[in-house]
């Protein structure tokens, strides 16, 4: 009786909060990084997508660290390869700065793109690329760290500097423009798996129109439920899927459904 | 041209190459077509759709796949909207002022974020979700399916006898429809893992697709 009553409440219609692993590329490496620097080898992209389709992950999203800073176009061929092994939503990020590249982006399967360096400098192109291809393709990354205790800046890693500008207005202007969603990066967390920070979930969540996903510092399932609690839509990780132990030891993980479910 | 193909409608407004990709996966060779001619035929025609609903018409009609699409569906030939194709197949939305194709009864409306009991809820509805469907649908996938929605606009009478599946977002509303030969899907199978294989696969074989 009451597993019939448990199994019947896990079939009943639910709306879950989304867990996604965000994979790191370098040239044609995967890597991981600790506060944005001293990527470490994790391993081929693509291998590393197909376990995660095994995993049946909820959504991926792929970052190249390496475009924007090399300034050079995203790797089209290597993103074709992965995009066409990815039965899941795939989001890709690095070195867009223009609707061509977007568009290409989007020709080779990828759902959406997500925007970061260039938008700092350029918030037309986030309205640009919405007005064509939907707000729900243009995810808008934010990058964040904290200068103090109480004092939240925000973080242009490309130029390694904290423009002088306040985050929860640049946020706000990027939602204004067609952002469809936002990626926020507490950098002092990136890679440190001891938990997210949850008062500037709070922050960025407070009013927000479009779903927040809270990236930097899950190390535990604790931790996705504590950003959920905190206001996050959805949590993305990179550490937490792809270290094991205090060593870090390379296994590719994942959580299984029913621990996806418990979260709600 | 083999009649047992399956098409795959490029208009320039979907995600095309991911239902390419997922329809390869099962074991089917879908062809990309953008522009359709007198020889194009098919024992099923996906039409996958990303975007603005106006934008999506616009496209189907400068192509001359609208038209293609409506006497198909009155020879009965299986259709299949998925996401903004199922809106298109459709009679109209509230996102754009261009009727839909009309080979569906019903139309879209807009997800509120305001809920009854006062809270909000984010729009697009944006995750995973899980569909009951009706009748013979109810055996197209595996039980605890699950699928991948990005939707600001939804099907808007719960009631309708051309639905044979619904989702809970809030309320609950029509994500997955039927009449005559058309078949129309809210969410996206080509994205959603293997239940969306398994439904693609089923949708497919009984279209009559060759593998």
């Amino acid at each position: 009786m009451a597993w019939n009553f448990c199994r019947q409440w896990r079939q009943s219609p639910v709306f879950r909060s989304r867990l996604i692993p965000v994979m790191l590329i370098d040239g044609t490496a995967l890597v991981k990084t600790t506060k944005f620097s001293s990527p470490q080898y994790v391993g081929d992209p693509l291998n590393t997508i197909r376990i995660f389709n095994e995993k049946e992950v909820d959504e991926l999203i792929v970052l190249d660290i390496s475009a924007t800073k090399l300034n050079r176009d995203p790797n089209y061929e290597l993103l074709e390869q992965l995009a066409s092994e990815c039965f899941m939503p795939l989001c890709y990020g690095g070195g867009i700065q223009n609707i061509d590249q977007a568009q290409r982006l989007f020709q080779l399967g990828i759902e959406k793109i997500s925007l970061r360096s260039s938008v700092l400098r350029n918030p037309r192109l986030i309205e640009e690329i919405a007005s064509l291809f939907g707000s729900q393709a243009v995810t808008v990354s934010i990058d964040v760290i904290r200068s103090s205790i109480d004092s939240i800046e925000l973080f242009d890693s490309s130029r390694k500097q904290n423009p002088e500008i306040n985050w929860i207005d640049t946020l706000k202007q990027f939602v204004s423009v067609g952002a469809g969603e936002i990626l926020l990066t507490s950098v002092d967390r990136e890679g440190s798996r001891t938990g997210m920070d949850l008062d500037l979930i709070r922050q960025a969540s407070l009013g927000l129109s479009v779903p927040l996903i809270a990236h930097g510092g899950v190390g535990r399932m604790e931790d996705v439920r504590d950003a959920l609690k905190a206001g996050a839509d959805a949590v993305a990780g990179g550490s937490f899927f792809v270290f094991h132990g205090k060593h870090k030891a390379v296994l590719i993980t994942y959580p299984s459904r029913m621990q996806l479910d418990d979260l709600g | 041209m083999n009649s047992k193909r399956v098409v795959v409608i490029d208009i320039g407004v979907g995600n095309v190459k991911s239902v390419a990709n997922i329809l390869r996966k099962i074991g089917f060779s879908p062809e990309l077509v953008s522009i359709p001619d007198e020889s194009t035929s098919a024992a099923l025609y996906v039409l996958p759709g990303v975007g603005a609903f106006d934008q999506g018409m616009r496209c189907l009609a400068e192509t001359g796949w609208g038209s293609f699409l409506i006497s198909a569906a009155d020879q009965e030939v299986p259709i299949l909207g998925l996401c903004l194709g199922m809106q298109l197949l459709c009679s109209g939305s509230e996102e754009g002022d261009t009727p839909g194709l009309g080979i569906i009864p019903g139309k879209f409306i807009r997800f509120t974020e305001t809920l009854q009991e006062g809270s909000v809820q984010k729009v697009p509805h944006m995750g995973w979700n899980t569909v009951d469907f009706d009748g013979p649908a109810r055996s197209w996938t595996p039980e605890n399916s699950r699928f991948y929605f990005v939707h600001s606009y939804f099907f808007d009478d719960v009631n309708s006898p051309v639905a044979i599946g619904r989702t809970t977002y809030g309320k609950t509303f029509v994500s997955a429809i039927k009449h005559g030969s058309a078949i129309g899907f809210q969410f996206h199978p080509e994205k959603s893992h293997r239940y969306g294989m398994e439904l693609l696969s089923t949708v497919a074989s009984e279209s009559g697709v060759s593998v």
